[in-house]
């Protein structure tokens, strides 16, 4: 009996999982039809780019510096006694560029974007707004999706790109100020030791973490149902949701790309 | 028109309408009278497309919009403008810009002829001035007349109104059932109204249908209506008594 109860839930879950994925592959496909509309929405979509990037920059800024300050200090600790500090530059530089900027910006994000965006088209589900759109003959995916997720994918890896200079930044304030480290060693050990494919995988990354969490985002909004506690909860799975899409994608992006 | 043929929808198991069917003659207003929770909004929704019937048909002027893809639907809503029960106004954009969204999207009118329409139908609906203000500043009464604006910035041939004076006091309420009644009049627009509200439903209507549980029990001139002998018929319209003062009053204007 309890056996029954248990594979009957894990059945429950993974077809729920199967039809959050069938959802969203269903809404990208109706987003990309929208592609020819590119110039002619592109009012639409800087509006969107303009609240997820420039409005980002703050928190992106806060989040960049200290990530770098943190894995300065923490790469020193571990390299202590092991090899010199002169390619403390470098072992921070490639943590940063790999993983460090494009997780921590797109969980930021996630947070920001994705949860922003389910609670705005959820509250413009629950007051039949998104109903006025269609009677008015403007498709939602057209107007509200589309825009929302073009930005999502291209802002994401300008703001990591931002995101790559403030953290090495914060990790060089670290290693200069706290651990004595000179400003030519440490850049010269960053650029020794640059790699391209590293900066674009990076990039790559922040790309796929982009288009996931609008479409998340854009998703849940869209099927928010139950008045201000179907908002909140909207609010909340975006950003669940998307921070576990993240995590995902990021291992499976990191098998493929590294 | 506007045919309806045997609509059936059910939600989770729950049947919300029964077998409906229902025509409306052009330029006519037609009014779906019924309790709360009886499938009148449902039924608006489905005829203009918002809510896919489960069987049926929905047939307007010879097409069957439950056959219809996306964008051909899209296309033929241009022919609807619908007033919503809350107005639903999109709140990130100030009044003009409710009602100047659809002439942007469909038209390729410059500018200034866009703000012009948008100021005479502000006008039409009592309201110059209001343009610059968002949904969030205005009344309930003051939305519903900038959601009817919108509705008809695009000179549609079929008006859909949910609730039309459903929240409101007595006074708005008849300034709606005023502008309802002109609209219908000046422009001849068919119209389907949905609302309990008998006392305005009688002031507006050249016919009312009344549903119960998800089906209509009973249409007819509001005469007629007023007259039928069905019982739950009768035992809805003795809820208002004022409705008798207005029975045969119909489409008085100001």
């Amino acid at each position: 009996m309890k056996r029954a109860i248990i594979i009957s839930a894990v059945g429950r879950r993974t077809l729920h999982f199967l039809m959050e994925i069938g959802r969203l592959a269903i809404l990208l496909y109706r987003i990309i039809l929208y592609t020819p509309r590119l110039i002619k929405d592109r009012g639409l979509i800087v509006e969107q780019m303009l609240k997820m990037g420039v409005n980002s920059l703050p928190l992106v800024s806060v989040v960049s510096i200290f990530t770098g300050a943190v894995s300065s200090w923490q790469a020193a600790y571990q390299l202590q006694g092991l090899i010199s500090f002169d390619f403390l530059g470098a072992s921070v530089s490639a943590a940063i560029f790999i993983e460090l900027a494009p997780v921590l910006t797109a969980i930021v994000i996630a947070g920001r974007v994705s949860a922003s965006i389910a609670a705005e088209l959820g509250t413009m589900m629950v007051t039949e707004q998104i109903d006025a759109l269609e009677t008015l003959a403007i498709s939602p995916v057209r107007y509200l999706a589309f825009p929302r997720f073009t930005a999502g994918w291209v802002m994401m890896p300008i703001l990591v790109i931002y995101s790559y200079l403030v953290a090495h930044l914060g990790a060089f304030f670290v290693a200069n100020l706290l651990l004595n480290i000179d400003a030519n060693i440490f850049f010269r050990s960053v650029r020794n030791y640059f790699s391209v494919y590293n900066a674009v995988a990076g990039l790559i990354k922040a790309l796929v973490f982009g288009a996931g969490t609008s479409l998340i985002g854009c998703s849940i909004g869209f099927r928010t149902r139950g008045g201000a506690e179907g908002v909140g909860k909207a609010t909340i799975q975006a950003f669940v949701y998307s921070s576990a899409f993240i995590l995902i994608s990021d291992y499976v992006l990191a098998m493929i790309l590294f | 028109m506007i045919r309806l043929e045997k609509l059936c929808k059910s939600f989770n198991g729950h049947e919300v309408l029964k077998d409906v069917s229902l025509h409306v003659r052009a330029g006519e207003t037609l009014v779906i009278i019924g309790a709360s929770g009886c499938g009148k909004t449902v039924l608006l929704k489905t005829v203009i497309g918002l809510i896919r019937p489960d069987s049926g048909r929905v047939i307007i002027d010879g097409h069957d919009l439950t056959k219809m893809n996306e964008k051909s639907l899209f296309a033929f809503r241009k022919y609807f403008g619908m007033l919503f029960q809350g107005a639903a106004l999109f709140d990130s954009m100030s009044c003009s810009e409710n009602i100047a969204l659809a002439l942007k999207e469909h038209t390729s009118l410059p500018g200034e002829e866009i703000d012009k329409r948008v100021h005479a139908m502000l006008e039409r609906v009592g309201l110059p001035g209001v343009g610059s203000k968002r949904p969030s500043e205005i009344s309930g009464g003051m939305k519903k007349r900038v959601g009817l604006a919108r509705a008809m910035i695009m000179r549609p041939r079929i008006l859909l109104y949910d609730e039309p004076t459903t929240g409101l006091d007595p006074l708005m309420a008849d300034v709606i059932t005023n502008l309802i009644n002109r609209t219908s009049h000046e422009v001849s627009i068919t119209s389907l109204v949905v609302t309990h509200d008998l006392y305005h439903a009688f002031r507006i209507a050249d016919r009312i249908a009344m549903m119960y549980e998800g089906t209509f029990i009973a249409k007819g001139t509001p005469e007629e209506l007023f007259h039928s002998t069905h019982p739950h018929v009768r035992e809805f319209l003795s809820k208002q008594p004022i409705q008798k003062k207005s029975a045969g009053k119909r489409k008085e204007l100001k």
